[in-house]
């Protein structure tokens, strides 16, 4: 699979958390010919099951973006946003975005207000006079591109589809595995618990972006480096992963654990589902998350690799 | 419904308690309900036949508890400290009257002549505040109370202006709504969940919604108004006497989108006024129910609430007709939600 490519194409699919119908469409095509049955959960997420006498395994990719929900509308068209999904405010004031309809907009903030004071209710969005409607949704609207053997994109978690479909293409083992492209990720993994409970699998792997820690005064304690490969946090944003899951991969030849503080993960809703979900995540090491995200193609290709051989 | 609602604002229900109003409504709705049953956190689960079935598992769910205190421990002179259930700004319980049973209180607040000058710019946190029984001593408190009893404020719902003033309007309201429309009768087979501790974190509704297994929930709640002075365009949120509140996300859910649209649409050939919530905040019981087992579509119906979480909570009595009728016809339009 051409990752660059195949990250692109859905990178710059406009379909932020809680919207992602137009990535999973696309998804959904990608996946046909390789997939027993795709079925559609009722928050959004895309099931791709792929039949087999063997062991059930889940994977998850988050298949949304933030993005931001028009909530109102002012006397003189400037759009009134909610967040979808966490954003750094101070980092989105100047951010080209585009609505789902295809109106685009650049986000401004309200005068008056310090930069460290900033947030998302100061935001607004100038459309230059088109329309939108109260509830539409869009993302930034930025190129994704390459460079060397990085990646540049607004909408990274695209990356972790990328990976998922890969193994789906070229997984040719008899286990029974649920590719699950999860809805609402950035809103707090909400869409990972739903998939987990309808592919009823015992074990689970989230594939993730995992915090980089290898720029200038990180604050990152486990200092993950992009290009040395996937990473197995035994910790994301305080819940635990399963630590026979991590020695299971590990097996299969990685070496490289780390504890990730960021929060928005699909582990925690993967772990409770009916009887327990032994879950961990296969992290693709990623710089910045705030508009811009780099990651390393390499990374993802060895992720492809590591779950082939784990299934 | 203006009534109803009053009715069941009097009663007690502070989070993890809420016994007394799950017994009112039990008694309510059991000539109408074709099966009623409680589950063991306590949510009361009510199924009723409609005029048609419309072939998916349909689910109203409204929050029987309200905001309010337990009681933490007595002190050697007899007033209690306490602890809040559910989210309450402290500041508005200085000075303000509670009741534990039949017990009535006051949350003590220094006069004035008693503080500093410091003390004056700060406010006390609760921690610091307690329960004045007019208790003689620990003894005679601990005859009256002991720790885990739960307050609640203790005022009688009062008209004024255009406005309905109560505590626990948030959700009694949706409660009025549920009761009223197995009452008269829904359009399609349905369940009726009355849940428990909303307020502490979403806890009933999980169980609920397990049990149930809807296809479709719809939460009627009471939602934050901010048409208050000093609170200016989005900030509003929602604003008292513009009709029911159809929300497209608050900080526990993302409504399904689509749904949203269309439920605006019907709302609007219906000729029911209604609004979206222009600020997201807060959250409801769909953020549980969507996300239990396979997942649920959900949709939410509110009132606009001036005050919430608050004794002070206030409706327009306006609104509430129309919220009742706009569940209605969206029960009505199931099979094109």
């Amino acid at each position: 699979m051409n990752y660059i490519e195949t990250i692109r194409e859905l990178a710059e699919i406009t379909a932020p958390s809680g919207f992602e119908k137009a990535v999973t469409d696309r998804l959904a095509e990608l996946c046909k010919p390789y997939a027993s049955e795709i079925t559609l959960d009722p928050l959004g997420t895309l099931l791709v099951h792929k039949k087999g006498s063997g062991k059930k395994t889940l994977l998850t990719a988050a298949c949304d973006t933030s993005g931001f929900i028009a909530t109102y509308i002012d006397d003189d068209g400037f759009v009134r946003v909610g967040e979808l999904g966490k954003c750094i405010p101070s980092a989105c004031v100047g951010l080209p975005v585009r609505f789902q309809n295809g109106t685009r907009g650049v986000i401004g903030c309200d005068g008056g207000v310090e930069v460290k004071d900033l947030r998302a209710r100061h935001l607004y969005i100038d459309t230059m006079g088109e329309t939108v409607r109260v509830g539409d949704a869009c993302a930034a609207d930025l190129p994704t591109y390459a460079s060397g053997d990085s990646i540049v994109s607004p909408a990274m978690n695209r990356a972790c589809c990328a990976v998922l479909l890969d193994v789906l293409q070229r997984y040719t083992g008899d286990g029974d595995v649920t590719f699950a492209f999860t809805a609402q990720g950035m809103l707090g993994g909400r869409g990972a618990s739903p998939a987990a409970y309808a592919a009823d699998a015992a074990r689970a792997i989230a594939v993730e972006l995992t915090t980089a820690g290898d720029t200038p005064e990180s604050e990152s304690r486990s200092k993950v480096k992009l290009g040395e490969g996937p990473v197995l946090p035994v910790s994301v944003g305080g819940t635990a992963a399963n630590l026979g899951l991590i020695a299971e991969l590990e097996a299969c030849g990685v070496t490289r654990r780390a504890v990730d503080e960021r929060g928005q993960s699909a582990l925690l809703g993967l772990q409770g589902v009916r009887a327990g979900v032994r879950a961990c995540v296969a992290g693709i090491a990623a710089r910045y998350s705030g508009v811009m995200t780099i990651a390393r193609v390499s990374d993802m290709q060895q992720t492809a690799e590591l779950l082939l051989a784990a299934l | 419904m203006l009534e109803l609602l009053q009715t069941l604002c009097r009663i007690d229900g502070v989070s993890g308690c809420e016994d007394a109003v799950c017994d009112y409504i039990r008694a309510w709705v059991t000539p109408y309900a074709d099966s009623v049953t409680e589950d063991v956190m306590g949510n009361l689960l009510c199924y009723k036949k409609g005029v048609r079935h419309s072939g998916r598992t349909l689910m109203l769910a409204a929050h029987m508890d309200e905001v309010g205190l337990i009681v933490t421990s007595i002190t050697d002179d007899g007033f209690l400290r306490f602890g809040t259930s559910g989210g309450i700004d402290e500041k508005v319980l200085l000075g303000t009257r509670v009741r534990i049973g039949d017990v009535r209180g006051v949350v003590g607040v220094r006069a004035t002549h008693l503080n500093t000058l410091e003390e004056e710019k700060t406010l006390p946190e609760v921690r610091a505040m307690y329960i004045d029984i007019g208790a003689a001593s620990k003894e005679d408190a601990e005859k009256r109370v002991q720790p885990g009893d739960f307050a609640a404020f203790d005022n009688e719902p009062t008209l004024y202006g255009d406005m309905l003033k109560a505590k626990a309007i948030d959700d009694r309201v949706g409660c009025a709504v549920l009761m009223k429309l197995l009452r008269e009768g829904p359009p399609v087979d349905m369940w009726f969940a009355f849940t428990v501790q909303e307020e502490q974190g979403l806890r009933g509704a999980r169980p609920a919604a397990y049990r149930i297994r809807p296809d479709l929930a719809i939460v009627v709640e009471g939602t934050t108004a901010g048409d208050i002075p000093g609170v200016k365009g989005a900030m509003k949120a929602c604003v008292a006497g513009r009709g029911p509140v159809i929300p497209m996300m608050d900080s526990a859910t993302l409504y399904d989108p689509v749904l949203v649209q269309r439920a605006l649409e019907i709302a609007e050939r219906a000729g029911i006024p209604c609004q979206t919530k222009t600020y997201i905040a807060g959250g409801t019981d769909a953020g549980a129910i969507s996300r239990t087992a396979g997942g649920a579509k959900t949709l939410g119906v509110a009132a606009a609430v001036r005050y919430i979480h608050t004794p002070a909570s206030s409706v327009a009595v306006a609104d509430l007709e129309p919220m009742y009728t706009l569940v209605r016809m969206l029960c009505e339009n199931a099979e094109r939600l």
